[in-house]
């Protein structure tokens, strides 16, 4: 039952540019209606992971399975993807309505029926009376929008999104994510976004698949991504820093400058060199809490601090060790140079993956 | 010069003024008085029953003609040549872009000698075949036929087509086929529907440009043509020259100056319209290597076709210069340096040389000094879109719209009486060279001064720099290159105009174009053999001048001309 929902399926796929792997066997599959973010730094793969699903790129190794079956000798214009460009790609001799229309008139859509779908994507972007208008008269945000609705016209199988938003400002940025989603959803359209901005990964994603350096690291929900990254470079790339080189001695004890922390599932009874993630907001000031039995504390000194309205990030030195932490506004923290006591809550402690 | 005191800008802008009234309006106003007021009185019906004439209708026809089928069929050819620059990647890219340039900087003349030399009657094609095959007569008879200069206008022009067309299509963004592919295009339909949409205000600006060349072609007529053919130009310089009916010259000066502003303006808006710069920036990042045969076959063709067309006339230019009767000879450039009995010239031909640089050096220094002073005029209105600006910019560009057989005609009925004699002036070859290339530098200097950001003058003032060293230490630098490169483009135009210089050179001061065309028009071995010599060194100055920018510019071998 499980399987036959499973839309998109990616199976080793490798791809190659001059003899250099861009894309190193890479393994996902989506469901149905699912959204998923390929989020990475740039040059890490993610376009070209995009248009090999689009077909504007040869698979070099692996297989594209869509709806269970293999997409890869189908050209692009046989696919019915739809792909929103980085740029738009906006036809610039073409009108709103014509740019709009054209996936349409591509699949013989009769003039009547065509005209009414034109108008009813228009008003779900929120452009309605803006048919007639030329691209160049166009605002960014606008253009966006065209856009979408151009690619959303002619019911796309799967939609594919490249830094839709790269090019736009944060306000308007955050504003139209929020957007993408709720039609997406609406639509109930199965989509693969490209961006490498980690806010808007979450916010617009079922799934988020990291890459780095054409290798796909971890495939999660964002929940579970942001408490359980699967390695250091997962972890970076989300933008801790608190990570904190040690062995696991086979009491399940932590093993490091910060001393001996009690960590939880480790399998393995011999002593294992490892990294541990301490989440900047798990931890609070210790004489803010009753301190409960058995609490992990740390001690140190402040060494920088800064107000950021909605809490206060702490940099300390702890046994010589650089740590950072976001820390609620009450009580204000002690000042810079003066020593400091953290609880830290167990759940913000996560043991990474080589 | 930042707080631009609208004084000072008209003083500097005074002199490119007064030069252009004296040298370019005045002459024209005296062609256009001499149509309607032929006998110094109000007589139009003078001017009516020249126009009515059936000599007038036939060139008119003639020129338009011509120019029609040039245009079709450079059109024809050079759109897959544009398409494979656009499109693919391969082997010897660049040098054949090089190459692509060699057209454009080639005098008109030395094009007709390199096309007689290769074609000709007494041309080493025919040459060959006639030894090779045992013929009492030259096989190839296109000498002195349409067909003949028609494939020299394919020569020049289509690199022209090729560069703009090709330029435009690689700038193409390569997302919108893909986004028309993913709305379920095939790859006809796109080229249908997007990408020849998308280029056709390139290939209409392209072809305009080209209809202008051919319309106003003159060298290459006069020569390859022969008395049997005339454009306008050509008639022009018939009837003045030749029949001494100034008249009958001004009436058919009057049309080509219509028609030719016409198609400048005409052409002005299309490229405005489409962005279309004249010489494009070619962009390679698009394009993709050769994968199936078929591509393969395909820009070889192309590749072969290129090669053909544009080095073969060049060489066979370079091997009849130094091919005799009796085979491979130096007599022809050892001529050049005796004065004959049999000689046309009561000087050493190679005197010739001497004018054509020293008079290339006067109109270059010349058009330099008021091709910058407008330029700084001009970059001075900060709204470059303001009303005065876009007025005084087309005045500045007007003599690229006029052809320099009317200049020239306008030179001999003008400057040869006072107020103004320069009859026998020296001066008078530099100052029509000067006008023909002072927009072209204008079009060099121009956009690198308006790039300049206007916070780089500010900074330098901040620190205490006085206007004049602000210009002398911040605009003059930034810009020298600009400079440099009109400069080269003002000297290379001087060395190969041939249009005015065939009305306003005097008999014993011949520059190499006009000698050539006289070696041209005289029967015999020796004159024919000494054109072929005197154009492979004019073709080898030229081209080395646009060498050794192509080095100073760096990878970057095309100027950028009227971007």
């Amino acid at each position: 039952m499980q399987d036959s929902q499973k839309i998109l399926e990616v199976v080793h796929l490798s791809n190659l540019y001059d003899g250099k792997p861009l894309l190193q066997d890479i393994n996902f599959s989506l469901m149905k209606g699912e959204i998923l973010c390929l989020l990475g730094p740039s040059g890490s793969g993610k376009t070209t992971l995009l248009r090999l699903l689009a077909g504007l790129e040869k698979v070099d190794a692996g297989t594209i399975l869509f709806c269970g079956r293999d997409i890869r000798h189908v050209p692009p214009h046989q696919r019915n993807f739809g792909m929103m460009f980085q740029e738009y790609a906006l036809f610039p001799h073409k009108s709103v309505q014509q740019n709009i229309a054209f996936g349409l008139e591509m699949q013989h859509c009769p003039v009547a029926e065509l005209t009414s779908r034109v108008e009813a994507v228009l008003t779900m972007v929120g452009l309605t009376g803006l048919a007639h208008r030329n691209i160049d008269e166009l605002s960014g945000g606008e253009r966006q929008r065209v856009a979408l609705a151009r690619s959303l016209a002619p019911e796309p199988q799967l939609l594919l999104l490249d830094e839709p938003l790269g090019s736009l400002d944060r306000a308007l940025r955050d504003r139209l994510t929020g957007e993408i989603r709720t039609i997406l959803k609406t639509l109930n359209v199965t989509a693969v976004f490209v961006t490498h901005d980690q806010a808007e990964a979450f916010s617009i994603a079922d799934k988020v698949a990291i890459l780095h350096h054409g290798i796909l690291q971890q495939f999660e929900t964002p929940e579970n991504l942001y408490r359980h990254p699967a390695n250091s470079t997962v972890a970076r790339f989300l933008g801790f820093h608190n990570l904190i080189a040690g062995t696991i001695t086979s009491d399940n004890m932590f093993q490091s400058p910060l001393g001996a922390l009690p960590v939880k599932n480790t399998a393995t009874d011999t002593i294992t060199r490892s990294t541990l993630l301490i989440r900047p907001e798990g931890a609070r000031l210790a004489q803010s809490l009753p301190a409960p039995q058995n609490a992990l504390q740390l001690s140190g000194t402040i060494t920088d601090r800064q107000f950021q309205g909605s809490t206060y990030r702490l940099n300390l030195d702890v046994n010589g060790l650089a740590l950072s932490f976001d820390l609620p506004i009450d009580p204000p923290p002690p000042e810079i140079g003066r020593p400091i006591q953290l609880v830290l809550n167990p759940s913000a402690l996560v043991l990474l993956g080589s | 010069m930042q707080r631009s005191n609208p004084l000072f800008r008209w003083l500097l802008f005074s002199l490119p003024l007064i030069f252009l009234i004296l040298f370019y309006f005045y002459p024209l106003l005296k062609i256009v008085l001499l149509s309607f007021l032929p006998e110094g009185s109000w007589n139009p019906a003078r001017l009516g029953s020249l126009i009515h004439s059936p000599i007038y209708g036939r060139i008119l026809w003639f020129t338009c003609w011509q120019a029609a089928a040039s245009t079709l069929i450079t059109l024809t050819l050079a759109l897959p040549g544009a398409y494979i620059f656009a499109r693919y990647r391969f082997f010897g890219k660049n040098l054949l872009q090089a190459l692509l340039t060699v057209p454009f900087v080639l005098p008109t003349v030395v094009t007709a000698a390199a096309f007689r030399a290769l074609l000709g009657t007494n041309g080493l094609l025919n040459n060959w075949l006639m030894a090779g095959f045992d013929l009492s007569r030259p096989p190839i008879n296109i000498d002195q036929t349409v067909a003949f200069f028609l494939l020299a206008h394919v020569f020049y022009n289509y690199t022209l087509v090729v560069r703009i067309v090709g330029g435009f299509w690689a700038g193409l963004n390569p997302d919108l086929g893909a986004a028309a592919a993913m709305l379920g295009a095939s790859p006809r339909q796109i080229f249908y529907r997007i990408t020849l949409p998308l280029l056709l205000p390139a290939i209409g600006s392209a072809a305009l440009l080209v209809f202008i060349f051919c319309f106003t072609s003159f060298g290459v007529v006069l020569i390859l043509g022969g008395p049997g053919y005339a454009t306008l130009e050509v008639e022009i310089y018939r009837q003045s020259v030749q029949f001494f009916n100034l008249p009958m010259a001004a009436a058919l000066s009057l049309i080509q100056i219509a028609v030719n502003f016409l198609l400048m303006w005409l052409h002005a808006r299309l490229s405005r319209k489409s962005q279309v710069a004249f010489y494009a920036e070619s962009a390679t990042g698009t394009a993709i290597p050769l994968e199936t045969t078929g591509q393969r076959v395909f820009v070889g063709t192309n590749i072969l076709f290129m090669v053909l067309l544009l080095l073969t006339p060049l060489l066979a230019l370079l091997a009849r210069s130094v091919t005799g009767e009796d085979g491979l000879t130096l007599t022809y450039y050892l001529a050049l340096f005796s004065t004959q009995a049999r000689s046309v010239f009561s000087v050493e031909p190679i005197a010739a040389v001497a004018n054509s640089v020293g008079f290339a050096l006067a109109a270059m220094s010349l058009a330099v000094i008021l091709g910058l002073l407008a330029a700084t005029f001009l970059a001075s209105d900060r709204d470059k879109t303001s009303t005065g600006s876009t007025i005084w910019d087309a005045i500045i560009m007007l003599p690229l719209a006029t052809s320099a057989v009317t200049l020239g005609f306008g030179y001999i009925i003008t400057l040869n009486r006072p107020p103004l004699n320069l009859r026998d002036s020296l001066a008078i070859v530099p100052l029509a060279h000067a006008l023909v290339a002072f927009p072209f530098v204008v079009r060099c200097i121009l956009p690198s001064l308006r790039r300049i950001p206007p916070s780089l003058r500010e900074a330098a003032a901040l620190l205490g720099a006085s206007p004049y060293q602000v210009w002398r230490r911040v605009d003059i630098p930034i810009i020298s290159r600009a400079i440099l490169v009109g400069a080269v483009f003002a000297f290379s135009i001087s060395m190969g105009e041939f249009g005015a210089s065939a009305f306003v050179t005097r008999p014993h001061t011949p520059t190499m174009p006009v000698a050539i065309f006289r070696f041209l028009g005289q029967p015999g071995d020796l004159n024919y053999g000494q054109a072929m010599a005197m154009s492979s060194i004019l073709m080898l100055v030229t081209c080395s001048g646009f060498w050794l920018l192509g080095r100073l510019e760096g990878r970057n071998t095309s100027p950028g001309l009227l971007k």
